[in-house]
Formats: structure tokens, C-alpha cells, sequence
């Protein structure tokens, strides 16, 4: 069991490790900066070689919190007062959803269900996702991730494959930023979606 | 200090970080009758993000480092990377520069890479001191759409003076990922031989940094083609930390980016290259330049630029004959 932020205090590079193990070695992960206006805000970027692999996890609840059974391992997802009281399994991390590392969970969990949603084979992911202003109170903190993950995120996809099959699909992939598919077979580029600045530097 | 060996470090960083993780990689390894080992980045095998990467990196020496960045082109923020290194010229001219050419079936191949340093066989590498004679592994790189064979590797290892049992080879073809990144990462590869061709003294380069946009990898060997060197034409920019007087930072300005060329410049490399029969010997030598350097001056403190990005190509190139939907 690695903490994340229980008791250790690792939470941003903890979190890149944990981010790689979850994809079994096969990402490039990084934080960035979105520039614009005023303030430069913080994102998770995660460069992805093998997306495929990367699917969503299993939620299961418990009364301190929630285990996210991924592929590659367990997240436990914990409240401020969270233990363990669960075996966890071979591997697995513990981190608080109140602070950074939960933050940049979400942030990361959000790329992987907006690649779930576009139904494609994909070559490769590079996904950029803004990293909200963590508050005391984490309800606070998810509704302003409301407003920066569908106003700041940007994630671009290689894939082969023809252009109607990508308009297509794109057509129904709302509320995830901007989404752009290179084909690599065309050498096309199709998005959907906006970055929509003013909304993202509202919620900083 | 002792002998810094571009080919050992290069070495070192394959076996520890990339032949143990081919899989996660999407590389393929193999080892030739000669001995040579090859590493599929990207003919056969699909590679990646960090295939690219590494192939930079190993590329370079170990004395550059790439990173992935979003860079801003008109309205799009595109996927793009920066490279940093502390020794430009060595990095560059005697390790990474793609300029040694080498006979391999009935014709004349380039390559890049470490290798280059043990003879410096190639002018670009004789044009600063620094040799790695007698290093245990050495590396080259080939850009190249078939996977190097016997025949390649004897004629590397005789060109640039290395048993081939002793030499690794990286390879990837320009249309995938790690293709379009090792050709993108030369960014400050790019600035370095114009320079040289205009007399400049390496010696005065201190330490070099650059971003390039990635705007495309397709599939296709003649667009991609076309398509990475207009991101290193139209879209790199370099800032290289420079001691010298500024009167020989100042008779550069207008002779050494792609922009002097004012009767082609907003032209695709892909037409300009299909307009010299696809052939390198037919490409007029001031095409092959960087888009933007700059130039800081510890002697004087004073900053120079030359050239300018054009957006407008690369974001034809970014999106094709794509674009919004809904």
C-alpha cells in the first residue's frame, strides 16, 4: 500500500508514479501549465502509447470512502477521516480526496472516462486536463471541476481510421473540452468542443 | 574531468531504460548476424510518445533532454516539445546531426547519432574537436522506412569505425510517432549547421534550448515527411546562449532562417521537396534551415532574433483538410 497523503506528504509527485503504474508503464506524465489571462493554471498531462489498456475502474463504496479497482491496482479513494480496513490487493494506493492528490486524480480520471467515451481504436492519447484549486470542503472543489474539466480540457487522439466513422463519432462527445482526432490514415485532424478560457479563469 | 563518451552514455541509457521495456515501449529488438542490435522504434513497430523520446535522447548523448508541451499556434494549442542541452555543440554536431551518409543498397543513407563522434567522418561533425574514440557500445540512428539489415550495419560500422557487433540501431520511418518526434526534436539541431555554414565559431555556444510544434503524424511517408520538416521550417524557434562580440551575432541577422528564402517561404516542404524530384542532392542547401533563432549575449547582455513562425502552414498541417465538426 503506498500513501499518497494519509500520512506521507508526496501527493503531486506521488501521483505521476501512481498515474504510470495505473497505465502499466506506458504513459508519459507530466504537469503543465494553461496559459491564459491572468493566472497560469495548473494540468495534468498524460501522454499516453498504449490507450487501449487504459479503461475505467470499478467504484466500490465504503464507509470511508471509495476503492477504485483499476487494471493495474487499487485506488483508495479515502474522506478526511478514512482508514483501511479493507486487505488491500497487491498493489495500491491510499490518498485523501480533500487534497491535491484527489484533485489530480479526478483530473486524471476524467481523460480516462472521456477516452471511454470515444468509441475509437485508438493509437495514441495526449490529454490535458486543468487541476482545480483545492478547498477545505471537497464539494467545493468538484463544482469547480465542473467547470474546468469541460472548459479547459484538451485531448488529442491518433487514430486509423475513416473520416466519417471520426465526424461521426465526434458528434456525440460533449462536455469533455476539446476533443481532436488526427487520422493517421488521412492525415486529417477533426475536434469538437472549445476551450472556453473566461469559464476556466472564473473558477481560479 | 575524464572523457564524457557520448556513445557510452548513450549506450547506458538503452540498456537500463529502453531494451528492458520494449513491450511498454511498442518497440521491437533484434539482433542482426553481425551482431548489431536493432530497435524497431517505429518501421515495424508502432513505438510512442516515449519511444520518440528516447530515441532523441539516445540520439543526443545523453546531453539533451526533451519534454512534451503544448505550444500555442493561432487559436489551437498543439501538441509540441522543447529540448534543452548544456553543450549544444557536441549534443548536436557530433552526435545528433543527421549528416553522415553511408552506402547501403546502391545507395547513400543518412544517419544521426553517437556514432558519428568516433571518426567524424562528415563535416559537421570535423567541425569541432571533440572525438569518442574507442567506446565499448557506439549508437547511430537511421530515419527509414525498411529495418536496417547486415548489409547497413557492416557499412556503418566501416564508415564510422566501430565493429558492428558492437553498435545498436535505432530506426522509425518519418510517418509515425516517434518518427515525426526524433525529426521534430531537431530543433536545435537545425540552427547548429546553418551557423556553422556561416562561419559562426561553435566554440561561442554556450547552451541551447527549443521548442517545435508536433501538429502532425500520419501514416503516409510523403506527407508526414513534409509535414515535420514544415514544423522545423515554419514552426521550431531556438534560443541559444552565445559569448562572442555582438558585430558577429549581428552579420547573422537576415542570412540564417528559413524566412530569407523569400521566394519559397510559405510553401509546404512537401511541394518544395516533390519540386526537387524528392531527393536531398536537389534541395538548395539554405533550405535546410531553422524557422526562428535567438540569440542571448552573456559578453553584452544584448538579446538578438531572426525569423518568424508561420502559423498559417502549420496549422494547414495540424488539421488538413479537416477541422470543426458540429
Amino acid at each position: 500500500m503506498i500513501d499518497i497523503d494519509m500520512q506521507d506528504r508526496h501527493s503531486w509527485r506521488g501521483m505521476l508514479e501512481m498515474i504510470d503504474d495505473l497505465c502499466n508503464g506506458t504513459v508519459d506524465a507530466a504537469y503543465s501549465l494553461l496559459d491564459g489571462g491572468n493566472i497560469k493554471i495548473p494540468s495534468l498531462e498524460v501522454r499516453m502509447d498504449q490507450p487501449e489498456i487504459v479503461a475505467g475502474p470499478e467504484v466500490e463504496r465504503t464507509e470511508h470512502g471509495e476503492i477504485h479497482h483499476w487494471k493495474y491496482g487499487d485506488v483508495y479513494l479515502m474522506n478526511e477521516q478514512g482508514k483501511v480496513r479493507e486487505q488491500p490487493g497487491e498493489k495500491a494506493w491510499i490518498l485523501r480526496s480533500q487534497g491535491a492528490a484527489g484533485a489530480i486524480y479526478r483530473a486524471f480520471c476524467e481523460m480516462v472516462k472521456c477516452l471511454d467515451d470515444i468509441n475509437l481504436e485508438k493509437e495514441f492519447a495526449w490529454c490535458s486536463v486543468p487541476i482545480a484549486p483545492v478547498c477545505d470542503d471537497v464539494e467545493l472543489t468538484k463544482e469547480k471541476e465542473k467547470i474546468l474539466f469541460p472548459g479547459g480540457s484538451i485531448h488529442t487522439i491518433w487514430v486509423r481510421q475513416t473520416d466519417e466513422e471520426i465526424k461521426k463519432e465526434l458528434a456525440y462527445a460533449g462536455g469533455h473540452g476539446q476533443i481532436r482526432i488526427q487520422n493517421m490514415k488521412t492525415a486529417n485532424t477533426w475536434i469538437a468542443g472549445n476551450v472556453d478560457e473566461k469559464a476556466v479563469h472564473k473558477v481560479y | 574531468m575524464g572523457h564524457y563518451s557520448v556513445n557510452e552514455e548513450a549506450a547506458a541509457l538503452l540498456e537500463k531504460e529502453v531494451l528492458p521495456n520494449a513491450d511498454k515501449l511498442n518497440i521491437s529488438l533484434s539482433t542482426l548476424s553481425c551482431g548489431a542490435v536493432v530497435i524497431d522504434m517505429g518501421v515495424h513497430a508502432r513505438g510512442g510518445f516515449r519511444a520518440g523520446k528516447y530515441f532523441a535522447e539516445v540520439g543526443m548523448g545523453g546531453l539533451g533532454k526533451l519534454r512534451y508541451c503544448l505550444l500555442k499556434n493561432g487559436s489551437y494549442l498543439v501538441p509540441g516539445l522543447q529540448i534543452i542541452t548544456d553543450d549544444p555543440v557536441v549534443c548536436e554536431m557530433s552526435s545528433y546531426v543527421a549528416a553522415t551518409l553511408v552506402p547501403w543498397r546502391g545507395r547513400s543513407q543518412v544517419i544521426s547519432g553517437p556514432v558519428r563522434s568516433i571518426l567524424a567522418t562528415d563535416k559537421f561533425a570535423q567541425s569541432v574537436s571533440y572525438r569518442d574514440p574507442d567506446p565499448r557500445r557506439a549508437v547511430a540512428g537511421v530515419q527509414t522506412t525498411e529495418l536496417p539489415d547486415d548489409e547497413l550495419a557492416v557499412s556503418i560500422g566501416k564508415t564510422c569505425g566501430i565493429a558492428p557487433e558492437r553498435l545498436y540501431i535505432m530506426a522509425a520511418r518519418t510517418g509515425c510517432m516517434a518518427g515525426a518526434v526524433q525529426v521534430c526534436a531537431r530543433n536545435v539541431e537545425q540552427s547548429m549547421p546553418t551557423l556553422y555554414d556561416q562561419g559562426y565559431d561553435m566554440a561561442c555556444i554556450l547552451e541551447g534550448n527549443a521548442t517545435t510544434p508536433l501538429v502532425s503524424v500520419v501514416d503516409d511517408e510523403d506527407i508526414a515527411y513534409g509535414r515535420v520538416n514544415d514544423c522545423l521550417i515554419y514552426g521550431q524557434e531556438t534560443n541559444l546562449t552565445v559569448a562572442c562580440e555582438d558585430e558577429k551575432i549581428e552579420r547573422l541577422i537576415g542570412r540564417i532562417t528559413f524566412s530569407k528564402n523569400t521566394d519559397v517561404y510559405g510553401i509546404s516542404f512537401q511541394k518544395l521537396f516533390a519540386d526537387c524530384d524528392q531527393n536531398w542532392a536537389n534541395v538548395p542547401r539554405e533550405w535546410d534551415a531553422p524557422c526562428k533563432v535567438n540569440f542571448c549575449n552573456t559578453r553584452s547582455g544584448h538579446t538578438y532574433s531572426d525569423g518568424r513562425i508561420n502559423e498559417d502552414v502549420l496549422e494547414k498541417d495540424f488539421l488538413g483538410e479537416g477541422g470543426c465538426v458540429g
